[in-house]
Formats: C-alpha cells, sequence, structure tokens
C-alpha cells in the first residue's frame, strides 16, 4: 500500500454566508497516494481547483482537514504555511507562471533562492534535461513559446523535490503538441523521478496521461478511474454532465 | 466580476488620494505664500498710510540717490533744520508743521538683554513724540506723552514684552550712546500694539533730534493744512516760500504712495523667493501626477483598447482623463487653497502681530489655476501618448515601457544636457554669451544641464537601477534581484518618481554645499587675513548704531592691544550704482587687515581718499590718482581720490574710506566691529577683561575672540540654511508621496505576480523587503543625481562667485552623509504602507483573477 501524498478528510468548503452561500466542497475525503499522477476533473464549478487550492494551503476549509503527508494545514500559522508551500510543494499554473524579470533558470530556481538554499546541482541539471530546457536557461519568460514557459513552470516544481506537486490546468493555454509534451514530461517526472503530482483539468486527454483520474461533481467525488484512457474519461464526462443536469 | 470592479475603485480611489495630496500640498504652499505676501504686504501699506496719515504736505531734504532693493531701498536725502517748522507754520493755510526724525534705538530689557532683533526681524526705532496731534499716529494707552531728556514712552507691545511698566527705568540704546530713561507712558499704533511689530522708542523732540540725528536736524517737517485748504494747495505754497532751497515737497499722499512703493519694492524679493520654492513644489508635484494617470491610462489602455475593436473612437480614452484630472485638480486646488489660505493666516499672525490675513479673490484664481492647469497636462501628456498605441499593441498584457529606447528624447535630454555643460564651462571660463554674465552663463548652464538630466531619466533609469541594485543579490539574495529587476523595468515611473526626489534633495544639497563653502569661506578669511585675536561686534547689523568711533580709539589707547581698527558701513552712489561703503582706520587696517593692496599708499586714505577693490577699478578703468564722484545721502556728490587697490574685499567691501573721509560723509554710523591684535604675550582672557567694560555700556556689543566671532557669524548663516530647507521639506513630502505612489501603482500592476511569488514559497516578510529595496533603489538613483547636481553647482557657483565672499568651497561630507541618511530613513518609512499592503495581498485573488 503506497504512503499518502496528500489528502483531506470531511472537507468542506462553504463560500459567503447564508442565503448566497455556496458550497464549494461537501464532505471530501480523499487521500493522494505517493508516487502516484493524479488527475482531478470535473464540469467548472464543480470544485476541483477550490479542492487543490485548500489541499496546497492556498485557501482554507470551512470544516473539515486537509494534509501535506500528515501534516494538518489547518493547524499552522500563515509563517508555516509558506515555508510548507515552499519546501514541500511545487505549483504549475495555467498561466502568469513566471516571473517575467528573471531568466528561465532564476525561475526555476526560485523557491530555493527564497528558502535561501542552494540548489541540489545533480538534481537541477536532471530535472532541466528532463524538460529539455538548457539552451534556455538564460532566456527572460517573454523570450520563451508558451509551452517552453510550462516546460520552465514544471521544472520549477521539480526544482526543489516537493512532496507534492499541484498543476492547475497547466495546459489550458497550449495547443495540442505542446500540450502533449508538458504531460508527457509531468508523467516521466513521476515515473522516473518518482514525483508525485495531483493535476486539475477539464480535458480529457489530459487527464488520460494519469495513473488515475477522479472525478468532482457539485463538491463531491462522485468517481473514479484507474489508468484512463481519453475516451473512456470523456464518455464518463459526457454522463456526469447528463446527470448533473437532471 | 462585480467585486473586481469594486476592488478596482477602490484602487482607483486610492491613486486619486496620493494624487490629490500631491496638487492640494503643491496648491495650498502656492496659496500660502500668496495670502501671506500679500498679508505682509497689506501690513507695509497700512504702516505707511497710518505713520503718514495725518500729514498734508511734507517737506524733506533734496534726493541724492535711490538705494538699491538689496539694501532696502528708498531715496537717500540729507537731513534739514527743525527750525524750519516756525518758518512754514505761518504760511497761508498751513495749521501746523512739526519736524520728525527717526534713528535707530534698541530697547535693553531689564536682564540687560537687548530687545528685538533688527538683523532678522521687524526694526527697532526710535522718534519723536509730535506734539501737533493730526500728525502724530501714536495714541497713549497709560501714562503720558515724554519730556524733556530723560522720559520715553513705548509702544505697548514692547512694554509687553520687556515687562517695562510706566515709572519703571527704562534702558535705550542708540547709534549716540545709551540712554536710561523714565518710561512715562505706553502708546498704540491704530488698533495695533505696534507698527508690524516694530520695538519704538518716543522721545520728546529735542531729545530724538539729539539722540537719533543732530541737534536742530529731522528729516521731514510734516505740515497740516487749515480746514479747507487743499494739501495740494499748500504745497505749491510752502514750495514757492522754498523756491531758491533744493527742498523737497510733497503732499502727504505723494509721501505715503513713494514709502509704499519703496516698502513693496524692497518687499518683492521676498515675495519671489518664497513664491519660487512654491513653485518649485509644484513642479515636483506634476510628477506625481504624471506617473498616476500614465497608469491610469495604461490600464484603461486595454479596455478601451477592446472598445475599439467594436467601434470606439480614440478621442475616448483623452476626454476620460482629461475629466477625471480636471475633477481631481479642481477639487484638490479647492482644499489646497482653504488649507494654504488657514495656515497662512496663522503664520502671518506670528510675523507680523496684529495682522489680520488678506483674502484676495486674485489669490483663488492662481490657486485654481495653477492646480488644474498641472493636474490636467501632466494626465494629458500620457493619455495622448496612449492614444497612440495601435489597439492590438494595448491589448498586450503588460505594457510595454520603451521610455528608454526614445530617439527623440535621448536627442532633446541629451542636446539640452550638452548645451547646458557646455553654457556651464563657457560661465567657468568668464565667457560672456551675448551680453550675460558669466554668472548668468553658468546659471544657464546649470539649468539645461538639470533639465537635460531629468528629460533622459527614463533612459537613465535602467541602466542606473540595474547599477546601483548590483550589489544587492548578493546581498539580500533573490528578493535583491527582484527588486532590482523591478525599480529597473518601469524606467519611466522610476525616472519621474526619482526626479520628484531629486529637484527637492537636489537643492538641499547645493544649499548645504553653499552653507559649507560660506562657511569655509569665512574660516579662510577671518584666520589668513586677519592677524589679530579678538573682535567687538556690536550686535547692531547693518541697520544702524553701531559703536562711537571713541570706542575704537580707547580700544587702540589700551597697553595690551597692539592694534584695532573698527570697521562700518554705509551706503552711496558710485558710478551710477548704489553701494555698500566700508570705514576703516587708515594708521592700523591694513597692517590688521591682509587685503592685498596692489597699488598706492594707505596713508592717502584720508579726507578725500578712497580705497576700492581692484577688480571693480578694472571695470571702470580707475587708477590710483584718479578721481571719482560719490554721491552720499547726507554729503552729496563728493570727489573722491583714487588712493589705493586692493584684491580682497571680503573683510572690507569693494570699496573703502578712511574714518576721516567715512565720518565727513556718513556721519550717522558707528562700527559694526572693531577688530583687535593683541599684544605680545596678552592672552584672550586678560584681553577681555580689560575690553568688556569699554563696551559696557552698549549692551548689545560682544568681545569674541576669534573663533566666538566666526561662530556667532555662521549661525546667520545657518539661519537662512535652515530657511531654505524648511521651505523645501514640503517639495520632499511631495516626493516622498510620490515614492508611496509608485509602489502602490507597482503592486496593483505586480499583483499576480506577488501572488506567485508567495504561491511557491515568498513570505510576507519577503514581499515587503523587495518592496523596501525597490523604493531604496528609486530614491537613491534621485539621490545620486541630486548629489551631483548639488555638488557640482555647488562648486561652480562657489568659483563663479569667488570675489564675493566665497573664497573657499567646502563639501559638508558629515551633512551630505546625515541627509543622505534621512533621505533613506524617509524613504523607508514611504514604503512602509504599500510594502505591508502588497504583503497581505491574497494570493488566491492574485493567482485567480483572470
Amino acid at each position: 500500500m503506497p504512503t499518502v501524498a496528500a489528502g483531506t478528510v470531511h472537507a468542506t468548503k462553504v463560500y459567503g454566508e447564508d442565503d448566497t452561500a455556496v458550497v464549494a466542497l461537501d464532505d471530501v475525503t480523499v487521500g493522494f497516494p505517493a508516487g502516484r499522477f493524479t488527475a482531478i476533473m470535473g464540469p467548472s464549478g464543480s470544485g476541483k481547483s477550490t479542492l487543490m487550492h485548500c489541499l496546497a494551503g492556498l485557501d482554507s476549509l470551512t470544516s473539515g482537514q486537509a494534509f501535506i503527508g500528515d501534516v494538518d494545514l489547518g493547524s499552522l500559522s500563515e509563517r508555516r504555511l509558506t515555508r510548507l508551500r515552499r519546501d514541500r510543494v511545487g505549483f504549475v499554473f495555467q498561466a502568469f507562471n513566471l516571473v517575467p524579470t528573471l531568466t528561465a533558470l532564476e525561475n526555476i530556481t526560485l523557491p530555493l533562492a527564497l528558502a535561501g538554499r542552494d540548489p541540489d546541482r545533480r538534481w537541477l541539471d536532471h530535472v532541466v534535461d528532463t524538460v529539455d530546457l538548457r539552451p534556455r536557461l538564460d532566456h527572460r519568460p517573454a523570450q520563451l513559446s508558451g509551452g517552453q514557459q510550462q516546460r520552465v513552470a514544471v521544472a520549477r516544481a521539480l526544482a526543489s523535490r516537493p512532496s507534492i506537486i499541484f498543476a492547475d490546468e497547466p495546459t489550458g493555454n497550449l495547443d495540442s503538441r505542446s500540450s502533449a509534451e508538458i504531460l508527457s514530461f509531468m508523467r516521466r517526472a513521476v515515473d522516473d523521478l518518482a514525483q508525485t503530482i495531483v493535476m486539475v483539468t477539464h480535458d480529457p486527454s489530459a487527464a488520460s496521461y494519469a495513473h488515475h483520474v477522479l472525478f468532482l461533481a457539485d463538491g463531491r467525488i462522485v468517481d473514479e478511474m484507474p489508468t484512463p484512457s481519453a475516451d473512456a474519461v470523456l464518455d464518463r464526462i459526457k454522463r456526469l454532465d447528463r446527470s448533473g443536469r437532471t | 466580476m462585480l467585486k473586481l470592479s469594486l476592488r478596482d475603485l477602490r484602487a482607483h480611489l486610492g491613486r486619486y488620494a496620493l494624487t490629490f495630496f500631491a496638487v492640494a500640498i503643491g496648491v495650498g504652499f502656492v496659496a500660502g505664500v500668496i495670502t501671506l505676501t500679500d498679508t505682509i504686504s497689506r501690513t507695509l501699506d497700512d504702516l505707511y498710510a497710518g505713520l503718514n496719515g495725518g500729514t498734508d504736505v511734507a517737506v524733506r531734504g533734496p534726493g541724492q540717490f535711490e538705494l538699491g532693493p538689496e539694501f532696502g531701498g528708498g531715496v537717500q536725502r540729507p537731513r534739514i533744520p527743525a527750525s524750519l517748522a516756525e518758518q512754514l507754520t505761518d504760511l497761508d493755510g498751513v495749521a501746523a508743521a512739526e519736524g520728525y526724525v527717526q534713528g535707530y534705538a534698541r530697547p535693553i530689557r531689564p536682564d540687560g538683554e537687548p530687545y528685538g532683533n533688527p538683523n532678522f526681524g521687524a526694526p527697532t526705532i526710535g522718534t519723536n513724540w509730535g506734539v501737533v496731534d493730526e500728525l502724530n499716529p501714536f495714541e497713549l494707552v497709560e501714562g503720558r506723552a515724554p519730556s524733556g531728556p530723560d522720559e520715553i514712552v513705548f509702544d505697548k507691545r514692547t512694554a509687553d514684552q520687556t515687562g517695562y511698566r510706566v515709572g519703571d527705568t527704562a534702558t535705550v540704546q542708540t547709534a549716540s550712546g545709551v540712554r536710561e530713561a523714565t518710561l512715562v507712558g505706553i502708546a498704540r499704533f491704530g488698533s495695533t500694539d505696534s507698527p508690524a511689530g516694530a520695538a519704538i522708542t518716543l522721545f520728546d523732540n529735542a531729545t530724538a533730534q539729539a539722540m537719533l540725528a543732530m541737534p536742530g536736524q529731522v528729516d521731514t517737517i510734516a505740515i497740516v493744512a487749515e480746514d479747507g485748504a487743499s494739501p495740494v494747495a499748500v504745497r505749491d505754497t510752502v514750495r514757492s516760500e522754498l523756491a531758491g532751497t533744493d527742498l523737497d515737497v510733497v503732499t502727504g499722499e505723494e509721501l505715503i504712495a513713494e514709502s509704499q512703493a519703496t516698502a513693496q519694492e524692497t518687499f518683492d524679493g521676498v515675495r519671489t523667493f518664497l513664491l519660487v520654492f512654491a513653485l518649485i513644489s509644484v513642479l515636483v508635484g506634476t510628477f506625481v501626477i504624471y506617473t498616476s494617470f500614465s497608469f491610469i491610462v495604461a490600464q484603461r489602455q486595454r479596455q478601451v483598447a477592446l472598445l475599439r475593436a467594436i467601434g470606439a473612437s480614440r478621442a475616448q480614452v483623452l476626454t476620460t482623463v482629461v475629466v477625471e484630472s480636471l475633477a481631481v485638480g479642481v477639487l484638490a486646488s479647492v482644499v489646497g487653497y482653504v488649507l494654504g489660505v488657514a495656515l497662512s493666516a496663522g503664520l502671518a499672525g506670528a510675523f507680523v502681530p496684529g495682522s489680520s490675513a488678506v483674502v484676495e479673490p486674485r489669490s483663488f484664481g492662481i490657486a485654481l489655476a495653477v492646480g488644474v492647469v498641472v493636474t490636467v497636462t501632466s494626465a494629458f501628456v500620457p493619455a495622448a501618448r496612449a492614444s497612440k498605441v495601435p489597439p492590438v499593441a494595448a491589448l498586450r498584457d503588460v505594457a510595454i515601457d520603451t521610455s528608454s529606447r526614445s530617439i527623440g528624447r535621448l536627442l532633446l535630454g541629451g542636446s539640452l544636457a550638452v548645451a547646458g555643460a557646455g553654457l556651464l564651462g563657457a560661465g567657468i571660463a568668464r565667457i560672456e554669451v551675448r551680453d550675460l554674465s558669466p554668472l548668468r552663463v553658468s546659471g544657464l548652464g546649470m539649468g539645461g544641464l538639470f533639465v537635460g538630466t531629468i528629460v533622459l531619466g527614463p533612459v537613465l533609469a535602467r541602466p542606473a537601477s540595474l547599477g546601483l541594485g548590483r550589489p544587492l543579490p548578493r546581498l539580500r539574495g533573490i528578493v535583491g534581484r527582484l527588486a532590482q529587476q523591478n525599480a529597473a523595468r518601469n524606467p519611466r515611473r522610476t525616472a519621474s518618481t526619482a526626479a520628484a526626489l531629486m529637484i527637492g534633495l537636489g537643492i538641499v544639497s547645493l544649499f548645504l554645499v553653499v552653507n559649507a563653502s560660506l562657511r569655509a569661506s569665512l574660516d579662510d578669511t577671518v584666520d589668513n587675513r586677519f592677524s589679530g585675536d579678538v573682535v567687538i561686534d556690536s550686535g547692531t547689523g547693518y541697520t544702524g548704531g553701531g559703536l562711537p568711533g571713541l570706542v575704537a580709539h580707547e580700544v587702540n589707547a589700551l597697553p595690551e592691544v597692539d592694534a584695532a581698527s573698527g570697521v562700518r558701513f554705509g551706503f552711496a552712489q558710485i558710478a551710477g550704482r548704489s553701494v555698500a561703503v566700508g570705514g576703516v582706520d587708515p594708521e592700523t587696517a591694513f597692517d590688521l587687515f591682509d587685503v592685498d593692496v596692489t597699488a598706492g599708499d594707505v596713508a592717502d586714505l584720508d579726507h578725500d581718499g578712497i580705497g576700492i577693490f581692484g577688480k571693480t577699478a578694472d571695470a571702470h578703468g580707475w587708477r590710483v590718482g584718479d578721481r571719482v564722484t560719490a554721491v552720499f545721502g547726507e554729503a552729496g556728490p563728493v570727489e573722491l581720490t583714487v588712493a589705493v587697490l586692493f584684491d580682497s574685499k571680503d573683510l572690507t567691501g569693494a570699496y573703502v574710506l578712511g574714518t576721516e573721509a567715512f565720518d565727513l560723509n556718513l556721519p550717522a554710523a558707528g562700527d559694526m566691529q572693531i577688530w583687535i591684535r593683541l599684544a605680545e604675550g596678552v592672552s584672550v582672557e586678560r584681553a577681555e577683561a580689560v575690553l568688556e567694560p569699554l563696551v559696557a555700556t552698549f549692551p548689545s556689543a560682544e568681545v569674541q575672540d576669534v573663533g566666538e566671532f566666526k561662530a556667532s557669524v555662521k549661525a546667520q548663516y545657518d539661519i537662512i540654511l535652515v530657511l531654505v530647507n524648511a521651505l523645501l521639506a514640503l517639495t520632499i513630502v511631495i516626493a516622498m508621496i510620490g515614492i508611496v505612489n509608485t509602489l502602490v501603482l507597482s503592486v496593483v500592476e505586480r499583483t499576480r505576480e506577488i501572488g506567485l511569488t508567495r504561491a511557491v514559497g515568498a513570505s510576507r516578510g519577503q514581499v515587503r523587503a523587495t518592496i523596501r529595496w525597490e523604493a531604496l533603489l528609486i530614491a537613491s538613483f534621485g539621490l545620486v543625481v541630486a548629489l551631483a547636481v548639488g555638488v557640482l553647482f555647488g562648486w561652480v557657483l562657489v568659483r563663479m562667485l569667488a570675489d564675493e565672499g566665497f573664497s573657499a568651497f567646502a563639501l559638508p561630507v558629515t551633512q551630505l552623509l546625515a541627509f543622505t541618511a534621512l533621505t533613506g530613513v524617509l524613504t523607508l518609512a514611504a514604503a512602509v504602507v504599500p510594502a505591508v499592503w502588497a504583503g497581505r495581498r491574497r494570493i488566491l485573488s492574485a493567482i485567480a483573477d483572470r
């Protein structure tokens, strides 16, 4: 049985109050096993981004608990939470992933620099080679293509060897070729470099790169699918949409 | 979406708030200066109208020459016999006539300290208590009029401030010595306790003449016309009676208008001085306004670009910005005006007791015009530029600032700077350009160089930020690196923020350098050109009094004294210009003072000899033995022989007379200082013990060793420095608002980036530190240029004015360092709120705003 890299227990998140209250997460209990690439899917408003934000310590739960490893995020001060994100969590966002004034290499090592730590040279070289960025390290984000920028983001997420990487629609702004490239890098990071990745996406073909897919609807986990294929995922989404409408 | 708009609006309000302050402070300064000067100006008018209100016709000595406003202005005239009054009283239409005389008179407090400071405050004046009621502007509130040599009356303010009461024995120092007299009455001037805060001592007629002028001599005969007789007719009657004399006869109205004009002319210098500082603060404000509106326009540009894609017009961006800036300008001007007027009303009360603020509609018009024009113009420029950007470019996420590569800017700024540097060089090389003096040429050059630097600011900002920030990454790691890059990424904004600071700090550092050089020059002059040890300072300044010549004689006679010479000053007109003329004892002065005599013999400084500064003589082509005409107020035109030429005028001025010639032509002045070299082996302490008794009866006089004397003169220089710094404080406050403004804009602009760095592990402290270091970098860009400019211009100025008392240049290193540290502290203070605000930005809203 693999260890759990992150998870929630009875996680509930409510936005607003009283009449205008919206339940984004409704009593979600879930664990993300270490060394696996998990995709979270669901229609807009299903709570998939909220789940990820709460897992990553970017947002707080209304009730329930969220864990990174065995650390209960709700018990941490702002300062400790920041340190936890810096040292144990990696991020890849859909856009605006990079600081425009820093070079690719500086962006990759940003979390380490913020921690005041020197990068592990061998690991860094390994990561850079994995995402195939060596000739671009001195370039600024503006000089990189969208796909290259996301590769820098993935490299940054990997650079500090976090316990877990959260990716929020990492290919949302990319064409299909760049998307495929990024996703296979992510998969390779899990398979070859033993990383853990949780990815939010609404793209079935992106989800097909994961080991495992969770389906969210109306703030609950409604289904899951091991070793998904794009077609099977698409099929499941269609059914979810239909059930959501009834 | 609503949440987003609300957040936007709030951010906008914040931006306008800072712009608003910048405009309001500048406008308030302008309005305050106008109101303050209007008030003082009105007070001066009232003063002269009140002093001469009862006079229908006045008779005065013939005008000899007009004194320049730098010396206080006014036509210099000799005194006239008091007895004329009786002769004129008998004339047709004349009801009464009485002589009036005025002179230096300084009350001494009961504790022995002189009251008032005629050098830096309201004048201390003695005059006569007129027996003709219509002519006497004073009214007794207590006691009775003075009569006989041992009675005086004070104005109520002086009595209140010194604590003298009717019946007390009070002491008064005048040019002819110190007098103890009984205070028999206290008087008010019109509705105020004292005319414009002056200290007034009133004597009876004969005593006033003896104390303030010469017995039987007065300045003016004031005449009251009989009921029904017109002043003009009486004036003409008096004129024909006095035909054949050179006396000047005018009506009271003419007299009032003339004295008011003279006072205003002198006061204009002060008004201009203050207005210049007010306008500088407005100028600095424009940089802040410009930055704000550039940002607002840049943000709106994306919106407008979207609108334009569906057919909105280009003028829209312009119109909305102009309307908004108009609103901000009008509102801020009104608030600034009210604040400025309120503050200046308080100040006017402090400067001129009893005055009430004069609020003219004109000042509101000017304040509003300044505020609105400045705001709208500063907003229009970025708006106009924005409207030229094609919509596609405007849709890009991060506006690209290309000002650092603008050829036009490079050409304009470069040519201004080069032309400025050229003129500066020409000025230093003493080359006249057209008919401008080298000093003005170099002044123009400084202006050109400074404006050129500011125009080049955006070009310089990026390399400067990167260069100044070079050590930061090593010192502060990634935080330093981010700050360095952030300061460099928006050169135009960094440049205009720094420019606002540059102006204020540049002027402050210029004044620091000038002040230090003045001090060093004083040291240089006193140490190297004066061979003595002790100075007796009269404490009466230029304005009058001084020590009677007798004191210098007594000092010279002491066995403890090797040599001593009084130095006194008076005014004359030579070669068409009004000038200060020094008077010294020729037997000792040139031994005491090393003035580099180049030609002539100091023994020739007799009853008609004059010594002249070499360069002045060269300019007029005078040589030893030439005859030069000098016009004196009392003595009229006098022919003098050039006896001596000398090369240093720091101690005596450009024109020097021997005591004999001085007393013949300028009998009223006493010695401002007595410079003393002690006999061999006499200690300063012993000398002080024998010198003190000689001046015991002159309470304002002080016996000082050379060090003390220099310190007291330097203290006067420092007053000016403090005044200038106080005037620049507002400017620096505005520049600091500019820093806050820029940082807030940067935080708004980089919300996403801040959120991203926070998400990947930056602590709030690191975000705050990044903002603080960015602020320090921007400020240090401004400071470095300001220091360079201040020191360079200070050096040039000192060089150009080498003959005008600046014999040495000095760099006030400690002061400049302290000033740098202060700027750093202020900058960090300015960065506090933006930094905290940046640290508190919610990570999610920052990265989720799409």
